[in-house]
């Protein structure tokens, strides 16, 4: 465990040291609070609509949750199609070229290790990115009211859409890593791997062309099958078993192939 | 300490080194020479467990570098041929990095990281980025890398390319040095035969991937009758 922290820990500093770590968080947070802005304004939008219509059955099915915060979440999922790629892209490709990578495999830790410390140190850069989104519920449970009192925001769905974020991140990022323990070149990894979350998502368009038993698989397959009733707040098994066990894949297969230079 | 008994590396239509055999006490320096591509690099990689051999075996203080690596490692510092140093981390934060990969404990780390720093000379750019310091400095962090946790076996792939000549008389002394102190069992390659005058009590030259002389200096000298720069070109083509 003390060489996982320690690899997390060399991954973490070069993220940090460098300027990929503010890059990343500043852009990221900049892009959700401009929509934010904007979710913010249509929301306003629809409100004043339905008043002036006079239809309070309408305005009550207004709230923050489902109005707000989820669509939000869920265009932070879309971004992480583009960040997860560039923040893994270097993890394995850049030790390969630039030589590093033999001190790893002369040093006395496992593969094992060495993939676990890269996991963990993307892991703390995805959970961070996760977190940002918090603080627009928290703006909106500071400033927003509601016709009866007490916090206009319902936290519980907000932790589990969070969550989601965090296990769509981990899932992504394991497979980030595996393509990039595939290639010397960062760029030919952030391709694919950008390639392959992509085609990730536009897998439901494929579902909705096969036939009988096939379009279930298809549709299990696609992590947006098993986004939507997280961001909702209703968690899931199926779709917790189905992030884990499609990130441990990943990290098995990464395992494999670092091994096999071992051997080779 | 160090024993290579038929080592083998293949790539597929490729043959790196083939059948190398030859025997390392405690506390000798050892000169590996031979031209470019003769295999040197690939030798001391398999040595250290970073690329595993075709066939044979090889052995540290006893233990198989294929049975057991995770012991042999612990055993052995290594420099590649080109210094395997983040260019995006800063020299102390290399070097606690390596450190800790190593098993030093958390609480000794700085000053392990103070004590290589010392002897390999890179202790006054110790909070620069390891991209700002030039290429000899690059090679001597690379140095000291390899020195951390004292090694009983130390591995140096070309240990003073890229150096100034103050620079390889100091790591030339560096070398002799902890090859008298008995503890340390030293392989440097080379291709610059007079380092090999200065530093190594014995040579063993390999070309295309085989042995062909492996002998005392002075023993070579005297049997051959011509000084090591002829020795070498005439071994090294026939």
């Amino acid at each position: 465990m003390r060489n996982v922290i320690t690899i997390a820990r060399k991954e973490l500093s070069i993220y940090f040291t460098t300027v990929i770590g503010y890059a990343c968080f500043g852009s990221f947070a900049f892009i959700m609070g401009l929509l934010f802005v904007t979710t913010v304004n249509k929301y306003q939008q629809y409100t004043q609509y339905y008043l002036s219509q006079s239809q309070p059955q309408l305005l009550e099915q207004l709230n923050f949750n489902e109005g707000i915060i989820s669509p939000m979440l869920s265009t932070g999922l879309w971004m992480f199609l583009f960040y997860v790629p560039f923040l893994t892209m270097r993890l394995f490709a850049e030790e390969k070229s630039s030589r590093t990578f033999e001190l790893l495999l002369s040093a006395p830790i496992t593969s094992f290790e060495m993939v676990l410390g890269k996991f963990f140190g993307v892991g703390f850069v995805v959970l961070v990115l996760s977190l940002i989104p918090l603080a627009f519920p928290l703006i909106l449970h500071l400033y927003g009211t509601t016709s009866g009192g007490g916090s206009p925001v319902e936290w519980l769905p907000v932790v589990s859409g969070t969550l989601t974020m965090l296990a769509v991140g981990l899932c992504f990022s394991s497979f980030g890593l595996f393509i990039s323990s595939l290639t010397e070149s960062q760029i030919v990894a952030a391709l694919l791997t950008f390639a392959v979350l992509l085609l990730a998502f536009l897998l439901p368009l494929i579902a909705g062309r096969v036939e009988g038993d096939w379009q279930q698989v298809v549709e299990y397959l696609t992590p947006m099958s098993h986004i939507t009733r997280g961001l909702q707040g209703r968690v899931f098994l199926s779709d917790l078993v189905y992030f884990f066990s499609t990130t441990l894949t990943a990290l098995f297969f990464t395992l494999r192939v670092v091994e096999s230079h071992r051997w080779r | 300490m160090i024993e290579v008994e038929g080592l083998t590396k293949r790539y597929r239509d490729h043959v790196a080194v083939e059948g190398l055999s030859f025997k390392v006490n405690k506390g000798e320096i050892v000169g590996f020479l031979g031209p470019n591509g003769a295999g040197k690099s690939t030798t001391m990689r398999i040595l250290t467990g970073s690329m595993p051999a075709t066939a044979g075996r090889a052995l540290i203080g006893g233990i198989d570098v294929f049975e057991d690596p995770l012991a042999v490692k612990r055993r052995v510092g290594y420099l590649p041929e080109i210094p395997p140093v983040y260019l995006d981390m800063s020299v102390t934060g290399y070097l606690a990095f390596v450190a800790r990969l190593k098993g030093v404990k958390g609480g000794s780390v700085k000053a392990e990281v103070e004590r290589v720093a010392t002897l390999a000379g890179v202790d006054h750019i110790l909070p620069r980025l390891i991209r700002n310091i030039s290429k000899g400095y690059r090679q001597r962090v690379g140095i000291a890398q390899a020195l951390i946790n004292d090694p009983e076996v130390l591995i140096l792939d070309e240990p003073t390319v890229g150096l100034d000549p103050i620079q390889i008389e100091q790591v030339r002394k560096l070398i002799t040095d902890l090859g008298q102190s008995g503890r340390h069992t030293i392989i440097l390659s080379t291709h610059i035969l007079g380092e090999v005058r200065a530093t190594c009590e014995r040579i063993v030259m390999i070309a295309r991937g085989h042995i062909v002389a492996d002998a005392k200096l002075k023993e070579l000298e005297t049997t051959h009758g011509t000084p090591l720069e002829q020795i070498f070109t005439k071994l090294a083509v026939a």
